[in-house]
This record gives C-alpha cells, structure tokens and sequence, in this order.
C-alpha cells in the first residue's frame, strides 16, 4: 500500500506540477482534499483547487519540471522531498516575466485514504525563488 | 550569528540558466540558451518592431516593396 501511496503522490508533483497533466487531479483526489501551501493566499480545495494552483505555476513557469529526490512513507501518509526547475518566461505573483531559470526545493507529505489524497501540507523554499528571479536581494557570486 | 538565508541555485546572467553557487564560477553558457535569453529581453522592441513592420507593410510603399522583393526572388 505504502508504494502504492508514494506513487500516487510522484504522480501529482512530476506528472501534474512538473508536466501539466492537469487531468491526475481528478483521479488522484478526493473531492474534498485540502492542500496547504503558505505561498498561496488560500488553502486549495478539491482537484479543480489543485488544478487552479499547478496552472499558477505553470503560467509563470511553463517549462516547469519536477524530480522526486526522496520518498518516506508511514502509515496513510507520505514525505516527498522534491526539486523542481523552470525558467520565468510568464507572469508569476504580479512579477513581470525574468527569462530567468530557477531551482527550489520543498517537500509535501500527503495524506491518504481510499487511494487518494485528502490532505496536504507543502513547504517549498519561495523565498529562494523570488531571490533567482531578482525580487529579493541575494549575494552575488564571484 | 545566522545570515541571511541565500539560495542554493542562481541565475547565470548572462544566459539566465539555474547554476548551483557552487558550479558559478565553471559555469559555461550555451550559446543558444544565451541567445535566447537576450531576445527574451528585447521582447517588448522585437514585439514593437514587428508591429511596426506589420503596420508599414500595409502602406503603398510597403506593399510595393513586398511585391518587389517577391519578384527579386523569383528572378534570383
């Protein structure tokens, strides 16, 4: 079940974030999953929620590309620490698109039952990214 | 004392490519993806320039050159 549980979870941050494949929402959510992202305004509600904040990022990031790096899994629940790459080249947050690529890291436990996601708490590293696209300070290298 | 957080990866200026800090200084750009990020920035001229080409292309003088280079290339 656990494997079963970190593929469902892969499917939705490589296939759906990292691919565009808008569709998994539907199959890989309960139409009352809650996902808590602190970089959205809001917690999203139910596939249509989810669909809405994948299609954020990737209006600000259409080349947008997940990779799993790690997957832990106990219980109903599972840690997936990711990387995700893409280049600026739409609008993002009110930011005039950069051209610029960025790399940011996070990681989402999911919660799940029935064979699908209910819950979810991602934490990402958003203010690395608004530093690559030159939003906020970083020190510059030699 | 603690710094201030700083990212893992940033953007190569030249070519806008994710570079890992530590890989900065070997870093190589390819030269397409330079290009490409240079003609991203130009992208409101380019887009006027094509703006204004399309607009002068619909004039008398425009028509007339389009024809002409049309018959050029054929006789070429």
């Amino acid at each position: 079940m656990s494997e079963q549980n970190k593929e469902l979870s892969r499917r939705v941050l490589e296939d759906l974030f990292g691919a565009g494949r808008m569709e998994i929402a539907d199959e890989a959510l309960a139409p009352e999953a809650i996902g808590h992202d602190p970089a959205l305004p809001e917690p999203t509600r139910g596939p249509e929620g989810l669909k809405a904040a994948a299609t954020g990022y990737r209006t600000g990031f259409p080349d947008l590309t997940i990779s799993v790096e790690a997957q832990l899994a106990e219980g109903d629940s599972v840690c997936t620490r990711w990387t995700a790459v893409g280049t600026n080249t739409g609008e993002f947050w009110g930011i005039a698109p950069t051209g610029k690529q960025a790399t940011v890291t996070g990681i989402t436990i999911d919660r799940i039952a029935s064979g699908k996601i209910v819950e979810s708490w991602t934490n990402w590293d958003a203010l690395g990214l608004m530093q690559q696209l030159g939003v906020v300070p970083a020190a510059t290298t030699a | 004392m603690l710094e201030f957080p700083q990212p893992t990866h940033l953007p190569c200026p030249e070519c806008g490519a994710s570079v890992a800090r530590a890989e900065h200084g070997t870093h190589e750009c390819d030269d397409e993806r330079r290009l490409d990020f240079l003609v991203f920035q130009l992208r409101e001229e380019v887009g006027l320039f094509d703006r204004e080409l399309s607009a002068w292309l619909e004039t008398p003088a425009g028509r007339f050159a389009e024809w002409l280079a049309a018959h050029l290339r054929r006789d070429a």
